[in-house]
């Protein structure tokens, strides 16, 4: 690394970031109350989350109902699984796979030219009729789900390597220590 | 090659949890659903989604040509539901415009000057059009006790060669 003398060298913080807990702390709290906050809305007034789902013309009319009251409540049950760091793993494949499945459905309903109040945040159907530049949210969500993800799969280290301290760590409980 | 195997293990793995997590959170649909004011059936089999079953009884469908017998009758509020925009460019005579978005807006002032005892005919663009029926389930739910729906909105009342309030025409009831 080249310095001009008498500066110290900027300290190099990948090492630390790809492996803090405290960045997985702070990422899966910060997602967890992101997802408790959205589904408020729709938990509250189901009917019009339903409303909004029925405009992204993408699902039969017919599960339309059961798939807002489904979402609502996934959203809770991923928010407080990533509050409370339980099923950490799962809960974050979900959080991604559910980002992505948001992202999908306004991207295909801006396609098809589809003038639609996103539903995410409120069910209010007066709100910002959603553009390609305002997919910047979700876009956000969905790189910090990623990273919770990632992390939660063993951080960037490699997978196979935190699956194998994982299987050490369940065939001989509290070896893992001792190993490190 | 053996890097993807272990990811791909890694989240077979955590299929079970997965399955748990999205079967919790359908039963705690299906309970909160139960005890919700606006419950809804889960399989929609008539009308539209994000209508409670007790919401839908309450509606009136009018054709138009039992329609225009309301619009004739100057005790019946005729309400366009569908975009301001769309209203302006043409709509049944008498008609107010209360768009569906904007609702939470324009209520006020609407709720200010119609009696919850006042009957009203509300449409919207055609036959899959549900705005009509989403802004009659607020008013429902708001107190209104009379509400009829026009079936097939303005694109039936245009085929059965019905009157219209034209811009630039004066609307003069």
């Amino acid at each position: 690394m080249i310095t001009e003398p008498g500066r110290k060298p900027m300290p190099n913080l990948w090492p630390w970031l790809r492996n803090s807990r405290s960045v997985l702390l702070v990422l899966r709290i910060g997602i967890g109350l992101v997802f408790l906050y959205a589904s408020v809305d729709k938990v509250v007034h189901p009917d019009q989350f339903a409303e909004i789902m029925q405009d992204y013309e993408i699902l039969p009319k017919m599960v339309v109902n059961g798939a807002a009251l489904w979402l609502a409540w996934l959203e809770v049950v991923l928010g407080i699984c990533l509050i409370l760091g339980a099923w950490l793993r799962a809960a974050a494949l979900m959080g991604t796979g559910l980002t992505v499945l948001f992202l999908g459905g306004l991207s295909i309903a801006l396609t098809r030219g589809v003038g639609l109040h996103c539903g995410c945040f409120s069910t209010d159907p007066g709100g910002d009729v959603r553009t390609w530049i305002s997919l910047w949210q979700e876009g956000l969500l969905l790189l910090a789900c990623l990273w919770l993800t990632v992390q939660a799969f063993g951080g960037f280290i490699g997978v196979k390597e935190a699956a194998m301290v994982e299987r050490s760590a369940v065939r001989y409980p509290g070896h893992e220590r001792h190993r490190r | 090659m053996k890097h993807g195997k272990a990811i791909v293990t890694a989240i077979l793995r955590e299929l079970p949890r997965i399955a748990a997590i999205a079967l919790g959170a359908l039963v705690l649909a299906i309970a909160a659903n139960a005890v919700h004011p606006m419950r809804l059936p889960l399989l929609t089999t008539k009308g539209q989604p994000g209508l409670p079953g007790w919401v839908t009884s309450r509606f009136r469908q009018a054709d138009a040509q039992s329609a225009l017998r309301l619009v004739q009758n100057p005790r019946v509020l005729v309400v366009d539901t569908r975009d301001a925009k769309d209203f302006l460019n043409g709509h049944i005579p008498r008609a107010i415009s209360l768009p569906y978005h904007g609702f939470n807006e324009h209520y006020p002032q609407f709720a200010e000057s119609v009696p919850k005892d006042m009957p009203l005919l509300l449409y919207c663009y055609g036959t899959d059009c549900g705005l009509a029926s989403r802004v009659g389930k607020r008013l429902i739910t708001y107190g209104y006790t009379d509400v009829t729906i026009l079936r097939g909105g303005i694109d039936a009342w245009k085929a059965a060669n019905l009157p219209l309030v034209t811009p630039g025409e004066h609307d003069d009831n």
